[in-house]
């Protein structure tokens, strides 16, 4: 059961992409995400869900750390995409600060490069039961 | 009254990050200064040291959106190093899957940009026939965006649904009318047209490149100027606007949709039987990759020493148009600052390539 309507809110800290348009893919038809209650929001202070997709880099860092603390309490953060997760295609780079869990508690892990929209729905379902 | 309008560089309107720095005055923006390297990864030195076939999938992400442009520019240019030729069949394969993502893109952007003129149905609609294309990627690649598909030497796979994509393309040719009539209402007009005008003459002093060239009346595409890989004997229509507004942005991506679906049915007609791929060594040389990605011309310089990549530079097709955004902006309103941001549809994955730092260590200015 569902009690709750998060809002979502997405940060992307220097990917290729790929995860960011296959979050959008889950929210447009076909697999419409938003039948979950969810809704992308454009401000960290209206969400309870922060989505972070990308490697970190080192200009993102201190902006996902701001960001992070304006969420909306309970905080619940879930890291998109092999290089959130541990750097990816971009591990050697020399201008990387992540992966996103040494920056900010991670809740939810969703692997793949990038994940099929099928698994991002997953995640934040998994999110939403905790909530 | 003046003021100053910082955007970004997190900021809802834009997908990723940058960051504009706009003045405004009386509601009219009066200069712009902007600012990328946001997302600057530092691929091109990833790359350096590397050789073999593993190369292939750092490249591939530089953008998620075209990244068989980027492997594709890259691979040709390897092999022209080596003095490979392609099997014929890789040729076209290629080809086949460069028009179904510039179909995939464009009506990505399309969707993206009804949405930011607050046009949220549009979006959904268009999005729900790019599923059409991702779905395709999936079946025949095992993954709807990194395809994987382009090796050096050819390509690993060959297509096994044929029926679906020439369904597929077809389908997506007849949305492409209704797209149009859907950008001509009146209401998307009024928003369009007439805003963010660039001449042929400033669009030809930036170097513009893509579809926003072509919406400013410059008949420039790699495909026909330079063709490869099939594109030697398809020869893709061009189309130009005169107008080079947004409108006319809007116009050259939905015929460009048209005529990708026309190429990709071309491709399956005249796909030749053959190898998919030949053995590949890496030889030292250096040369330039030129190819047509969806937002435009696409380059990589690659130069191999020692059987292994020395350096590479990646000139996306974001970097060569963003000069002209602060053009475009100028004299504008600032409700119409993202539907004018938007429209070279922007790339800042592909296109930050540069952070620089002082002897200290410490990052002094981003490009
Ligand atoms: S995980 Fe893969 S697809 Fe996602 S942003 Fe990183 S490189 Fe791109």
């Amino acid at each position: 059961m569902i009690s709750r309507s998060p809002w979502l809110y997405h940060f992307n800290s220097g990917g290729c992409n790929g995860c960011d348009i296959e979050l959008i893919a889950s929210i447009a038809p076909g697999f419409d995400l938003e039948r979950l209650g969810c809704v992308l929001k454009g401000s960290p202070r209206h969400a309870d869900i922060l989505l972070v997709t990308g490697c970190v880099t080192k200009q993102a860092e201190k902006r996902l750390k701001r960001i992070y603390s304006q969420l909306a309490e309970k905080k619940i953060v879930i890291a998109i995409g092999s290089c959130a997760l541990s750097g990816g295609a971009f591990r050697s780079s020399y201008n990387r600060a992540g992966p996103v869990d040494r920056i900010i508690p991670v809740d939810i892990y969703i692997p793949g490069c990038p994940p099929r929209p099928q698994a991002i729905i997953h995640g934040i379902k998994t999110a939403l039961e905790r909530l | 009254m003046e003021c100053l309008l910082p955007i970004g560089p997190y900021h809802p309107v834009l997908s990723e990050p940058e960051y504009f720095k706009i003045r405004v005055e009386d509601g009219r923006v009066v200069e712009v200064d902007f600012r990328v390297g946001y997302n600057h990864r530092g691929i091109e030195k990833i790359l350096e040291g590397r050789t073999g076939q593993g190369v292939v999938p750092i490249v591939e992400r530089i953008c998620g959106i075209c990244n068989f442009a980027h492997t594709t520019c890259f691979c040709n240019a390897v092999e022209r190093i080596a003095g490979v030729k392609l099997p014929e069949r890789a040729d076209w394969m290629r080809t086949l899957t460069a028009e179904l993502e510039r179909i995939q893109s464009h009506l990505l952007w399309l969707g993206l940009y009804a949405d930011a003129m607050g046009f949220e149905t549009l979006f959904m609609h268009i999005w729900k026939e790019r599923e059409g294309v991702m779905r395709i990627f999936e079946e025949a690649f095992g993954n709807r965006v990194t395809k994987g598909l382009n090796t050096l030497g050819g390509v690993r796979w060959d297509i096994k649904n044929e029926g679906k994509i020439r369904g597929v393309a077809e389908r997506i040719m007849r949305y492409s009318d209704e797209l149009e009539k859907e950008f001509s209402s009146r209401l998307v007009k009024s928003r369009l047209e007439g805003v963010g005008v660039l001449e042929r003459k400033d669009a030809k002093r930036l170097s513009l490149v893509g579809p926003v060239a072509r919406a400013s009346g410059i008949k420039f595409d790699i495909r026909r100027i330079m063709p490869y890989n099939a594109y030697r004997e398809l020869r893709p229509e061009i189309y130009t606007e005169k107008d080079g507004d947004c409108l006319a942005r809007v116009r050259v991506r939905i015929f460009e949709v048209r005529e990708s679906c026309r190429l990709v049915l071309e491709c399956l007609e005249g796909m030749p039987e053959g190898k998919l791929k030949t053995g590949l060594e890496f030889r030292d040389g250096e040369t330039v990759g030129r190819v047509e990605a969806p937002r435009g011309e696409n380059l990589h310089f690659v130069s191999i020493k020692e059987g292994r990549i020395a350096r590479v530079r990646v000139r996306p097709p974001t970097f060569a148009n963003f000069s002209a955004v602060p053009y475009m902006l100028l004299g504008e309103r600032t409700a119409d600052i993202p539907v004018v941001i938007l429209s070279i549809d922007p790339c800042f994955s592909c296109m930050d390539r540069i952070a620089v730092y002082n002897e200290r260590g410490e990052r002094i200015c981003r490009f």
